[in-house]
């Protein structure tokens, strides 16, 4: 294989790799077809095709993370890893296997063993003397403790993160310390603190007009939508949500659009007045239809068994019109574990 | 009689060799350290229930393990007992590090993640195994047209130049029935 064909691989790889955090569906579709090419690529058995087929099959692999198949994901990587073990490749590389494995034990929550590939990926990337890809690797850590819950540590790390962080080197980076630094902000925002969330919520959305990555906008604009319901403007949150949902659904972001609907439940619940029944019914239907919505996704998210549960606990009181703002509340709690920012 | 640590005399005012002496120690006990740290995050019990549980007091153990405290064979081996992990596994894992390079995280990961399904496998015979099977049915095919010439040949229908000495065949460009062409096909 020669360089020229190698770089024009890597790139087709590269960009199917990318094209996730625009649109998880069709990266996943041009990372199966990238692979299929790259497998049938001349070269077998030497150094770089095997680290080709490495690349490809980890791509795969975050691809199926993200749109919620984390079984296959999970057998894609270790596919890229026997790949890789045939190839005794730079300590770079193990760093960058390790940073993919690491994102699929969050998504599994698994965030001891997720921590762990991370101490590592950090260790690795210093003693290579790459610092800005030590501070990126630093957000990543930044982001399992917050998916982990612990958001205290997550926004202190990410404080820090900025601080050190190059930008313009690191566009990425950048934009997922701010965006997350808006998330949890806007997560937490109490009556006094709406302004300095919405403040973050400006500039990860300013970022974003510039690296465009259509899903984490999608992302944010649910997290204002939530934010607005929490504050009292129903409508607003509605549409808002509404909005972030038929995105995710176009983008065939599973597990995001699966979360949005139990948002929108919580505005009927809230909405629901039970001294009026035309009104009650109103919303008794329309939670039943978004149950309705949720249950195909079930077949498509894999999800942990306590966030199954959670789920399937709603779909039945939704049969039962006896859906409670608790039963939402356990759902997306442990839905937005799985999904994060 | 208690015979003290040369180190603890010269804590106060450690002479540079000393120091370097004492920082060499660190660093090759920090691998100890390190495994043993994951080794409690991945089990099922807290540091502070591993620190009962071997009967160490409290915060004896985050000093131990953030180096604060000189780390002695009985702390390693009452925490490995704690944890049940034999420690011939331990000192393997520390001391003879994966050939291929491959962090100690990775290869936890390799050994807790699910078997490939029969899917995945019958995937990556076609993706791979096909190309073989191309390179086969591509030769039997060779070889069958190299049979089908002999025979012409032995038939007289065609007969090929073998004296060039380049041991490739040539055609004599008799003209086969029907055939205008002068070179075998």
């Amino acid at each position: 294989m020669s360089p020229a064909e190698l770089a024009r691989w890597q790139r087709k790889i590269d960009d199917a790799d990318a094209l996730r955090f625009r649109d998880p569906g069709r990266s996943l579709h041009m990372s199966r077809q990238v692979l299929e090419d790259v497998a049938a690529a001349d070269g077998a058995g030497h150094g770089p095709w095997g680290r080709l087929q490495a690349d490809a099959w980890g791509t795969l692999g975050s691809a199926y993370r993200a749109v919620g198949d984390l079984r296959r994901a999970e057998h894609c990587l270790q596919v890229a890893l026997a790949f890789l073990d045939e190839q005794s490749p730079s300590p770079e590389c193990w760093a960058r296997f390790a940073q993919r494995a690491s994102y699929l034990r969050c998504s599994q929550r698994r965030f001891a063993e997720a921590l762990d590939l991370n101490d590592d990926v950090l260790r690795l990337y210093r003693e290579q003397g790459l610092e800005q890809d030590a501070v990126a690797a630093l957000v990543d850590r930044a982001l399992f403790f917050g998916r982990a819950g612990r958001t205290a540590v997550a926004v202190e790390l990410l404080e820090r993160c900025l601080a050190e962080l190059d930008a313009e080197a690191r566009p990425r980076a950048h934009l997922a310390a701010v965006h997350n630094m808006a998330y949890y902000r806007l997560r937490a925002a109490g009556p006094n603190q709406e302004a300095d969330a919405l403040a973050w919520l400006e500039r990860a959305e300013a970022l974003h007009r510039q690296c465009p990555a259509s899903l984490a906008q999608l992302q944010l604009q649910a997290m204002s939508g939530v934010t607005a319901i929490r504050f009292g403007r129903l409508e607003e949150g509605r549409v808002l949500l509404q909005g972030a949902h038929d995105g995710f659904c176009e983008l065939q972001a599973r597990p995001e659009q699966m979360l949005s609907l139990f948002h929108l439940s919580e505005l009927y619940v809230i909405e629901g007045d039970p001294t009026q029944d035309d009104l009650a019914q109103r919303n008794d239907e329309e939670l039943l239809r978004l149950a309705g919505l949720i249950f195909p996704l079930l077949k498509e998210v894999e999800l942990p068994r306590v966030a199954r549960r959670a789920v399937l606990r709603f779909l039945s009181a939704a049969r039962a019109r006896r859906v409670t703002l608790d039963l939402i509340h356990q759902a997306t709690e442990e839905l937005q574990q799985m999904v994060g920012a | 009689m208690s015979r003290k640590h040369p180190e603890t005399k010269t804590r106060s005012a450690a002479s540079p060799d000393l120091e370097a002496e004492r920082r060499h120690r660190r660093e090759a006990v920090r691998p100890v350290i390190q495994e043993l740290k994951r080794l409690i995050r991945y089990s099922e019990l807290s540091q502070r229930d591993v620190e009962q549980q071997a009967g160490f007091s409290k915060g004896y153990l985050s000093q131990v393990l953030g180096q604060n405290l000189d780390l002695k064979m009985h702390h390693v081996l009452i925490v490995l007992g704690v944890l049940d992990v034999p420690p011939a596994r331990f000192f393997r894992q520390v001391f003879e590090p994966d050939a291929s390079g491959a962090p100690a995280s990775v290869r936890d990961f390799e050994r807790r993640s699910e078997p490939l399904s029969q899917n995945l496998r019958a995937q990556l015979d076609t993706l791979y195994g096909g190309r073989e099977e191309v390179l086969d049915r591509l030769d039997r095919r060779l070889k069958r047209c190299e049979r089908a010439l002999d025979h012409l040949e032995q038939r007289g229908i065609l007969s090929f130049d073998r004296t060039d000495g380049s041991g490739e065949s040539k055609a004599s460009g008799e003209r086969t029935d029907g055939e205008s062409t002068d070179e075998p096909r």
